[in-house]
């Protein structure tokens, strides 16, 4: 009895001693959510327009956290001399910590909930996610900044694509600009389309659900003479032609039809167009023409298969102007592409490339400037993505990028990564206009009416756990048309007992809201 | 020979051999891969013996022989002098939790149990580690956090308690210190058990790439482990979340499927060769702290 007691007494003074810790602790980790003044309001207002003599400005030491192909064996050579360039510019030098993809998201979320001063993140859709940490309170609101210390950038940006980046009414992400329309691409071997007269245009920008028939005449010729080659694609990369914006992507249902002015959010996978995908699908692959076989007893790498030169076409990706340079480096042999539809423009594609100022950053302005040079001065912007200049990459006598004989030591492929994708070095085998080719379509891209809402998935985490794994369970049966319309209705009541009817109620709420608050 | 055996054995024989070979064969299977032609491997899947060898992916992988060797340096320094101080952390702790005359015997093992059932969370970890600490970059920071494990101490104890208290007793009346009794007896006596503890930290410190996902991002303080980590989580990532990604990215420059093996066979070798040293030890100290858990 006596022991006994003794135990609850420690488990007690234990027990409290924890809470108090704990609560030192989130009392440390709350300071970060605080109000604070924007730093910047409080300094006088330097012209940011005239030069900035860098004598006149403080030398600081800024932070950048970003992902990407990282490590590259000579990264920090290349830092050594973009911070050459930056101090004496700005009399500033940056601490680059690049991250490789897949730690990158763990990593930023225990930095961030630390309180870590640093200046500037990588924040996206996709990674880092933007709207999380908006919520978090982590970032800085951008408008006076930008206005003050990025001007030239604020103006090259079309206002349509800082009102999608809004969370109430502020701006929290710096856009990098790359081609933010979205559509999938439609992907050929060249020798193929030229051996069976597919003609581009024919399909070009006219494929969904319902036309996907234009493109079994040629498949099935190129299958009837070769069985190796067969139609791939997968149900999240068609899934984009089934014109609607999905609020949390393809795999969580949710999403709404891009004219639709009353906002209405539906389940895609209940979709006509998503039924006839799967139907079509199913009977493409009685026909054999999906290697369904062979495809479902491996892991899904596209890529793979187009290397081992098993593609008689694909369906995925996103089109973009000389991307076929891109596939054509990947699949080791020439291929040619079309737009699959017509392109749309989305929040999510816009802030998929953006960078983030930390609210607890020491030096925010600073950051701005240092983002202002990045997006303005081309060689430095081309430095710090594509390595030294003669060593890492070449320009030909037509003013084309090649690859340098030392590309392996510097190449981390990610030129949306650093600051606006415009200023890029144009690779041989792109059209010369590429850059002004990929603006003329984000311009012209129809914006979906969802353009500017970011959804707040916090509230139904669990329900989009679980209906993506619902998802993961059957997608692959039904892209390779395995699954039955049987199979296909126990996966619509399998995501509806994990919740799929709340987290759409949930999307239409917030939805709803911030039409009304427009 | 075989028709002296009765039935029953050769059946028993059999079915060892089996799962000796579900063990042995995916093992030999990595190894064929990492010296196979990956173009043989895209064409024709996978075999136990390579059809076309080729040592590509390991001139791929030791194409920067510099960095690998460096991850070599930390992962062996951390291991092996990880494994040494923490076991003579937990060994203490242990020796002290199993003499039946310490007064604050059980709140010390309610102390040590409790941190096994709750702890911290990992952002005051996080915390503790980079802002109060400063182990951030350092190579400690690799190697702290593990310094007591309470399953491993509590298998320590269990093993000390088997020493009879009356050794200790008779040591006191020659007028041993208690560093004397606990170096010159007690340690010795334990061997078994700590050759085990000592094994399963040697892999525990050995396996890590957390910690250095955490707190490392200076390039020449990266494990081996990590180094090998970082790239299959990015192939991973890279292959499911490429559709949300911005396009523009080649996966082209990827690691193949055979660099990825040998990736792996560079980063269990070593220990693949420290495991039959231990062997003796292992089998008993793991029953003896298995029977009185």
């Amino acid at each position: 009895m006596y022991k006994n007691l003794k135990l609850v007494k420690t488990g007690l003074v234990a027990g409290s001693m924890l809470l108090a810790v704990s609560m030192m602790l989130s009392a440390c980790g709350s300071k970060t959510t605080q109000e604070t003044a924007s730093p910047a309001a409080a300094k006088p207002a330097e012209s940011a327009t005239a030069t900035v003599t860098p004598a006149a400005l403080p030398e600081v030491k800024l932070t950048w956290y970003f992902p990407g192909n990282f490590p590259q064996p000579e990264q920090d050579k290349v830092f050594a001399e973009v911070n050459k360039v930056l101090k004496a510019k700005l009399n500033a030098t940056v601490d680059f910590k690049p991250l490789a993809f897949g730690d990158y998201d763990q990593k930023m979320q225990v930095v961030i909930a630390s309180g870590e001063a640093y200046d500037i993140a990588f924040t996206a859709s996709w990674i880092n996610n933007y709207s999380q940490d908006v919520a978090k309170g982590a970032l800085l609101p951008l408008d006076d900044l930008l206005t003050k210390y990025a001007p030239k950038s604020y103006a090259s940006v079309p206002k349509s694509m800082w009102d999608a980046t809004k969370v109430k009414g502020k701006i929290y992400g710096f856009v990098n600009q790359q081609i933010s329309a979205r559509t999938p691409a439609l992907m050929f071997p060249k020798d193929l389309t030229d051996k069976y007269k597919l003609d581009l245009s024919s399909v070009s920008g006219k494929i969904n659900a319902d036309t996907l028939n234009l493109l079994e005449p040629y498949v099935t010729n190129v299958h009837k003479d070769d069985p190796k080659k067969a139609f791939i694609t997968s149900f999240d990369q068609f899934g984009d032609l089934f014109n609607l914006d999905y609020i949390s992507g393809f795999n969580v249902p949710g999403g709404v039809d891009y004219a639709d002015g009353s906002l209405k959010v539906v389940n895609q996978f209940e979709t006509p167009q998503a039924k006839k995908f799967a139907a079509t699908m199913r009977d493409w692959n009685a026909k054999g023409l999906l290697n369904s076989k062979e495809r479902v007893s491996q892991k899904k790498d596209e890529w793979t298969d187009a290397k081992a030169g098993k593609w008689a076409m694909n369906i995925g990706g996103a089109y973009k102007p000389g991307g076929n340079i891109g596939e054509t480096a990947q699949a080791g042999y020439p291929m040619v592409d079309a737009p699959a539809g017509t392109q749309h423009l989305t929040t999510g594609g816009i802030t998929a490339t953006m960078q983030g100022i930390n609210r607890n950053s020491k030096n925010p302005e600073r950051a701005m400037m240092v983002l202002e040079l990045l997006n303005t001065d081309k060689d430095l912007y081309n430095l710090l993505n594509f390595g030294m200049k003669d060593n890492h990459f070449k320009i030909d006598g037509d003013g084309f990028m090649v690859p340098g004989d030392n590309q392996k030591a510097y190449n981390p492929q990610v030129a949306w990564m650093f600051a606006s994708n415009f200023l890029a070095n144009v690779e041989k085998g792109m059209p010369k206009t590429v850059w002004d080719d990929t603006k003329k379509i984000n311009e012209t891209a129809t914006p979906s009416k969802l353009l500017g809402f970011n959804f707040d998935a916090e509230p139904v985490k669990s329900e989009i756990a679980k209906t993506s794994a619902v998802y993961d369970e059957y997608s692959r049966s039904i892209e390779l048309g395995i699954a039955s319309e049987d199979k296909y209705n126990e996966f619509l009541a399998k995501l509806k007992t994990a919740g799929s009817d709340k987290i759409i109620a949930e999307m239409q709420k917030q939805v709803d809201a911030w039409k009304s608050s427009k | 020979m075989l028709a002296r055996k009765t039935w029953p054995q050769v059946i028993i024989n059999l079915l060892f051999i089996l799962f000796s070979l579900t063990c042995i064969i995916p093992l030999i299977s990595i190894i064929s891969i990492s010296f196979s032609n990956e173009v043989d491997i895209v064409k024709n899947g996978y075999h136990l013996f390579p059809k076309i060898f080729d040592i590509t992916a390991y001139a791929y992988i030791l194409y920067q022989p510099v960095q690998l060797l460096n991850a070599f340096k930390v992962s062996l320094f951390v291991s092996f002098f990880g494994t040494f101080v923490s076991v003579a952390v937990m060994a203490g702790i242990a020796y002290a939790l199993s003499r039946e005359d310490y007064r604050f015997k059980n709140s010390l093992s309610f102390y040590v149990f409790f941190t096994m059932l709750f702890n911290g969370g990992l952002v005051p970890t996080y915390i503790l580690i980079t802002n109060y600490l400063h182990l951030k970059n350092t190579i400690f920071a690799l190697i702290l956090p593990y310094l007591a494990i309470p399953w491993f101490i509590l298998i320590l104890r269990s093993f000390m308690q088997k020493i009879p208290l009356s050794i200790v007793e008779s040591c006191m009346i020659d007028g041993a210190s208690e560093f004397r009794i606990f170096f010159q007896i007690i340690l010795p006596l334990a061997k078994p058990g700590l050759a085990t503890v000592g094994l399963f930290m040697l892999l525990h410190y050995w396996n890590d790439w957390w910690l250095s996902l955490l707190y490392v991002e200076k390039e020449s303080l990266v494990p081996l482990q990590y180094m090998l980590y970082r790239m299959m989580n990015n192939i991973q990532y890279l292959t499911s979340a490429s559709n949300m990604m911005p396009p523009g990215m080649k996966n082209a420059d990827l690691p193949s499927e055979s660099a990825r093996m040998a990736m792996a066979i560079l980063a269990a070798g070593p220990m693949l060769m420290v495991f039959p040293f231990f062997q003796k030890y292992f089998v008993r100290g793991l029953t003896v702290g298995a029977v009185k858990g």
